[in-house]
């Protein structure tokens, strides 16, 4: 029954399907033709390797592709479109900073939780391909951190059909974003003895960051007991509150760590992921009591952040995943390709991280984190195909991304030979 | 009419007199477009023009003569060209034009040789008015700030624009506002205003989204903008009903995405004052009902902008062009022909469509009975780089010939 | 140095006699020549005696065209033109096509357009290299490689010859490559001239410094002209010395024996009276010094001499000015004013000394740095009877490609049409030395030819085919 002990003829298969049961031959050997015009969305691919990230790796298998969602996921040898030695899920990246910069918060106040950042979007910005191109296929876009909290996120697809709202955004509210660091404050100044200008304002100092922000908080408990008194935004802020919404907090330093983390036990918000994480052992303990998630700055060859300076050795993925924390890597969507998304793990496993917890830290831990995890971050039945093919095992220094597919698209074409 | 009218120039006149500021007289509307002015019923209309009262009334007209042009090559309103036409002109407007038009005795008559059209029309302009009069930056949101009490009809600029065939323009207030105010359009000689309200004008561009005052982001430009029209009310209101026409300036393709997708939530469509490649989104522009003012293409094109230039004439979506530079005005045009619109696509998008997009076509950028008699005579077809301007008369008045160069030091 | 010893004489002499008759064969003839003696040309003697190895002739093409500009004042009316290999054999109402000739028919052809001042095809350190001089050569700076799609823009537009000119940035920028631009940048026919003319710009901020600095200009033009002058005055001495020497031992021959007999006796008598004999030494004349090898003051002392032109970039009057003040001392040199924005002010000087002008109309109708409008100033030139050429600019590679676009638009402004074409073919072309070979449609010349679909300076014209050479390397999609 299972492969390796029977000759395999093309036509023949002993599939192995996951999620819904033995497929036939009919389905499998469907055609992969389609009627509409527009690039071609349905595929067999076939793999050496084939890491789901469900927690198990298909040695010898296939996926199949129709109208840009994965139908069937197996072990077999059967006739697919192409050959590729090893698949991943599309990454997902949960801090990507594609937004359109500056003009992405509005900041005619430091708090602003209920702005969305969708009219902060480029989609024809060349930053999207890029990404994509280097096997990125989901990405989260916040509000620029020059406010301490600064809006809406929004979870933006890469590639696939046009550069449109519609085809390209698949969750708007994924959360809110707070920020803890020097850049809210950057850019304003004392109020007195000056011109008076919109940045002459509160914050200028950490301490002043941390006051908007207990500021907001304080003011939708409240609201919460006073029905008198209101503000723009206070729904968003009570569904943080309430846990309804995660609190994406940028934290890199250790100082700024330990303030987020004690806003959230101070107002004992249920659902907080620290962004820009880094130094995190020191504070180990306090990471693993207060039950928060992390997403990782990008790991740099000298060990620093690029957020803050802070000191980011690349042992943290691996210690905190013996502590049981849940995390995420993230590349911010830095241009220099060794610190990109699919480099990220390959630095997380030299500095000792399992590697199937890697591969999940780019997957679907992000897409859990981000609340897209039905759709993307897994090879399932039902998912959108994104894919990554590689040219030998995933996330190894020795290994390169050789294709990529987004809503069955094929981006980047590993047939082609080119090397990335 | 005529009585009515008079009634209507003696209540104005009188007002002029006593100094008053603008009037907002019920026949503001679109449809009133520019005449003469005159506070005394027979002054000469070029002075009398000078005095800048928002809605411009035209007086009884003396007993007139007739000028009668004989063209080489006559380019009608809906893009044909007439070999040996005649245009036919009476107090300042077209009376006739075309084939078998007979030329009354008496008329005064000018033979050209070579080809007339309209008077080119442009749309949106940078630079027309005094350097301080399109930043007005400490208000985000002016609704009814009149950038027709900036218009200085003594610019120099305005005179360059006529040597090269510009006969009316379209003045805008700066990019730097959300909302600036209410786009004029005016004549590049002398100093008529053909409507002192064509547009709101709207900014949904970089500069809009300002450090130096809110809204700093495009999510606050916007939710500005969908507060304003959610719950319309005067200069917005009319701009939803179409009694008042809209403007939009935005400079990157996902700032024309932005303005749709806001134009949609609130049923408006109008003109976009945008980027070249804007013509990569030419399908949903079209769908929206919204027309295209270009910026000046370079002479040569490079693939990427041709093809998108070309997007949008296939499409049909009606486009004009900006007018900085005089010298490249007629150029665009050129470039535009030679990148894939016909003919008539090519010399309306500096007359007849310009004109519609700037809400005065039914006055302005068209040989047609009952517009205004602007027209030029060039050394040959305008949508060649060779021909130049040999004269250009506004409201059948010649002020322009040509040949004198090199006197300017 | 020789100095003839007396005493020596006979040994020396004897030697030196054997050296110096060989030498008068061998006096150079140009002072920029080597010494070493020219091969005689044997070869060819022998092989006309065999029978010449048959060779078959190039190909014959033939172009029919409703319309071919022969030069910018003569046209022709249902004309063609027949191309043998790469040369025009006949152009005419009634040339005799052989049949079965390779026929291609166009609306009108015209030569190739010349691009007078170009970026094209130059590495862009070297274009903006600030330390050039004038031996600098701009061939050693072709990009054969990248920006091929500037090239394909600039056959597109018509363009097919340009003068590519590096260092751009330096006060002299150094010598000029006439190129024509075909696809493959590495043919051998793509250079036409490899120092078709030394060119240079005015520098300075101020309008001092500017005017001193053409004064610098033209001071190193003196030196040029000293340099040669020096060559030749070398030369000349030379020349005489050897004369003198030869004659000086001839005599000494004669009076070889004589002498001998003389010293022989002084020698005795010396000896009889005790007395040592001192010899008396002659010295000649001191051989002219031959004046140092320098390949700057080489290009200087040609263009000095006219036997190339130089081009120079300036803007303001008092330059100008100055320059044509001090011409007159170079009368033999070819001056080519390039930019001269404000020339109209001194049109009618620059008419007088008979100057060539290049007018560089920018994309923008102000033109570049210096505020004028240069589509204006190139009808202004014409009227006043200055001979206008069209050049993109040299800094910026992709404004070849609009070069006949702004020449159409100069005729908007007054410059009549075969001006405007003349300034495109036959001006640069004779300009710089180059109307033997290109700048018309004539028999004789390269067949660089452009096959249009209407008038050239159309703005609805395109080009269907170029051909460099009698082949069609370019194509319209």
């Amino acid at each position: 029954m299972l492969l390796g002990t029977a000759p395999i003829a093309a036509a023949t298969l002993a599939a192995f399907t996951l999620g819904a049961g033995p497929a036939t031959d009919a389905t499998l050997a469907a055609t992969t033709v389609q009627d509409d015009d527009g690039p071609r969305t349905s595929w067999i691919v076939t793999a050496d390797e084939i890491h789901t990230a469900t927690g198990r790796v298909i040695e010898g298998g296939f996926v199949r592709i129709g109208d840009g969602k994965i139908t069937a996921v197996g072990r077999g040898k059967i006739a697919g479109d192409f050959h590729v030695a090893a698949i991943t899920p599309g990454l997902v990246e949960c801090s990507s900073g594609l937004s359109v910069g500056q003009r992405s918060v509005e900041q005619d106040s430091e708090s602003t939780p209920h702005v969305s950042v969708e009219e902060g979007l480029d989609l024809f910005s060349t930053r999207w391909e890029r990404e994509l191109r280097r096997g990125v296929t989901t990405a989260c876009v916040a509000p620029d951190d020059r406010n301490v909290l600064g809006g809406l996120p929004v979870v933006v697809k890469t590639g696939g059909g046009e550069p449109t709202m519609d085809d390209r955004v698949i969750k708007t509210r994924v959360g809110v974003r707070a920020a803890m660091g020097s850049e809210p404050s950057a850019g304003n100044s004392p109020v007195f003895g000056r011109a008076f200008g919109l940045f002459n304002r509160r914050p200028t100092t950490r301490m002043g960051v941390e006051w908007v922000f207990r500021r907001t908080f304080y003011d939708a408990l409240r609201a919460q007991q006073d029905d008198d008194f209101t503000f723009e935004g206070v729904e968003t802020v009570n569904q943080v509150l309430a846990g309804e919404l995660p609190l994406f907090i940028q934290a890199a330093p250790r100082q700024d760590l330990m303030t987020a983390l004690g806003l959230k036990a101070e107002f004992s918000i249920p659902n907080v992921v620290i962004d820009a994480a880094a130094e995190v052992i020191p504070e180990a303990d306090a990471v693993v009591a207060s039950g928060a998630s992390l997403i990782f700055a990008p790991l740099e060859f000298d060990g620093t952040a690029s957020v803050e300076g802070a000191q980011l050795p690349w042992n943290a993925p691996a210690h905190m995943a013996e502590l049981g924390v849940t995390f995420a890597l993230s590349a911010r969507s830095t241009g220099n390709a060794d610190y990109s998304l699919a480099m990220q793990p390959a630095h997380a496993i030299r500095g000792g991280l399992d590697p199937v917890k890697a591969l999940e830290a780019v997957t679907i831990v992000p897409a859990r984190l981000l609340g897209v995890d039905d759709l993307v971050g897994s090879i399932e039945q039902g998912k959108h195909a994104d894919l990554v093919f590689w040219s030998g095992a995933p996330f190894q220094y020795t290994s390169s991304v050789t294709g990529v597919m987004v809503g069955g698209e094929l981006a980047v074409d590993p047939r082609h030979g080119e090397e990335l | 009419m005529i009585s009515t009218l008079s009634a209507a120039a003696l209540l104005l006149s009188s007002c002029a007199a006593s100094g008053q500021g603008s009037v907002a007289a019920p026949l503001a509307g679109p449809t009133v477009t520019g005449a003469v002015v005159s506070a005394p019923l027979v002054a000469a209309p070029l002075e009398a023009s000078f005095v800048r009262h928002e809605v411009v009334v035209e007086a009884a007209a003396p007993a007139a003569d007739v000028l009668a042009v004989r063209a080489g090559h006559l380019h009608m309103a809906d893009g044909s060209i007439v070999e040996d036409g005649v245009l036919l002109v009476r107090d300042g407007l077209v009376t006739a034009a075309g084939a078998d038009v007979a030329v009354p005795d008496g008329a005064r008559v000018v033979e050209h040789d070579g080809h007339v059209s309209a008077g080119l029309v442009a749309a949106y302009s940078a630079g027309y008015l005094p350097r301080d009069e399109a930043n007005e930056n400490t208000r985000a949101y002016l609704p009814d700030g009149r950038v027709v009490h900036g218009f200085d009809p003594e610019l120099s600029a305005l005179e360059d624009a006529l040597e090269q065939g510009v006969t009316s323009l379209l003045l805008a207030p700066g990019t730097s506002q959300v909302v600036g105010g209410r786009t004029a359009v005016v004549k590049t000689s002398g100093g008529r205003v053909v409507t002192p309200n064509a547009h709101l004008a709207l900014s949904m561009g970089a500069p809009a989204a300002s450090t130096a005052r809110t809204p700093t982001s495009y999510a606050g430009i916007v939710s500005g903008l969908d507060a304003r029209f959610a719950d319309a009310e005067g200069a917005y209101a009319e701009a939803k009903s179409g009694n008042l026409g809209l403007l939009t300036y935005v400079s990157a393709r996902h700032e024309v995405d932005r303005a749709l997708r806001l134009f949609e939530r609130h049923e408006l469509k109008g003109a976009l004052v945008g980027p070249t490649l804007a013509g990569e989104l030419a399908e949903r522009i079209r769908a929206s009902g919204c027309s295209v003012v270009l910026p000046n293409p370079p002479l040569v094109l490079d693939e990427r902008t041709h093809d998108a230039m070309a997007a949008l004439f296939e499409a049909q979506v009606p486009f004009a062009f900006w007018l900085s530079d005089p010298h490249e005005f007629r150029a665009s045009a050129i470039v535009a022909l030679r990148a894939g619109a016909t003919r008539a696509q090519a010399l309306a998008s500096i007359t007849s469509t310009a004109a519609d997009i700037a809400r005065v076509g039914t006055s302005v950028g068209k040989l047609l009975r009952g517009h205004d008699a602007d027209f030029v005579l060039w050394s040959g077809d305008p949508l060649e780089f060779t021909t130049s301007v040999e004269a250009v008369y506004v409201r059948g008045e010649l002020v322009h010939t040509a040949g004198h160069h090199g006197d300017d030091q | 140095m020789r100095s003839i010893a007396i005493s020596l004489a006979p040994f020396v002499l004897g030697a030196g006699l054997a050296a110096v008759s060989p030498a008068a064969a061998h006096r150079p003839a140009s002072p920029l020549q080597d010494e070493e003696p020219t091969e005689q040309e044997t070869a060819g003697t022998e092989s006309e005696a065999e029978a010449p190895a048959e060779v078959e002739p190039p190909p014959l093409l033939a172009i029919r065209a409703g319309r071919v500009i022969v030069s910018p004042t003569k046209e022709l009316e249902n004309a063609t033109v027949l191309v043998r290999g790469d040369v025009i054999q006949a152009v005419g109402t009634d040339v005799f096509v052989p049949e079965g000739t390779n026929t291609v028919e166009a609306a009108v052809v015209c030569a190739g357009f010349i691009d007078s001042w170009s970026a094209l095809a130059l590495d862009t350190g070297s274009l903006f290299d600030r330390r050039t001089e004038p031996s600098t050569r701009s061939v050693d700076g072709i990009e054969a490689f990248d920006g091929e799609h500037l090239r394909l823009a600039a056959l597109d537009a018509g363009v097919t010859t340009v003068r590519a000119q590096v260092g751009v940035q330096s006060n002299v920028h150094g010598l000029s490559v006439a190129l024509r631009l075909f696809p493959d940048l590495t043919d051998e026919r793509a250079i036409l001239d490899p120092d078709a003319a030394l060119a240079m710009q005015v520098f300075g901020d101020d309008p001092l410094d500017r005017v001193g600095n053409v004064d610098r200009l033209v001071d190193q033009l003196d030196r040029g002209a000293a340099y040669r002058k020096a060559q030749r005055t070398y030369a000349k001495e030379l020349a005489e010395w050897e004369k003198k020497i030869a004659e000086l031992e001839e005599e000494l021959e004669d009076d070889f024996k004589k002498a001998k007999k003389k010293r022989d006796e002084e020698i005795e008598e010396a000896k009889e009276e005790g007395k040592e004999y001192r010899e008396e030494r002659y010295r000649e004349d001191r051989k002219p010094r031959k004046p140092d090898f320098d390949r700057n003051n080489e290009v200087l002392g040609a263009v000095a001499e006219g036997e190339m032109p130089f081009v120079v970039e300036l803007h303001r009057i008092p330059e100008m000015r100055k320059l044509l003040a001090r011409l007159p001392d170079h009368r033999r040199a070819r001056p080519i004013l390039a930019g001269v924005s404000d020339a109209r002010f001194v049109a009618e000087d620059l008419a007088a000394l008979g100057a060539t002008v290049i007018v560089n109309p920018t994309t923008q109708g102000q033109g570049g740095a210096f505020g004028s409008n240069h589509l204006q100033l190139a009808a202004d030139l014409d009227e006043a009877g200055v001979e206008v050429l069209f050049g993109s600019g040299g800094r910026d590679a992709s404004a070849t490609a609009a070069l006949p676009l702004l020449a159409a638009r100069a005729v908007a402004h007054g410059l009549p049409r075969e001006a405007a074409l003349h300034a495109l073919t036959l001006g640069p072309a004779r300009a710089l030395d180059l109307a033997d070979r290109i700048g018309s449609v004539e028999t004789g010349k390269q067949a660089d030819l452009l096959l249009l679909t209407g008038d050239p300076l159309s703005a609805t014209t395109r080009v269907e085919h170029v051909l460099l050479a009698g082949e069609i390397v370019h194509s319209a999609k």
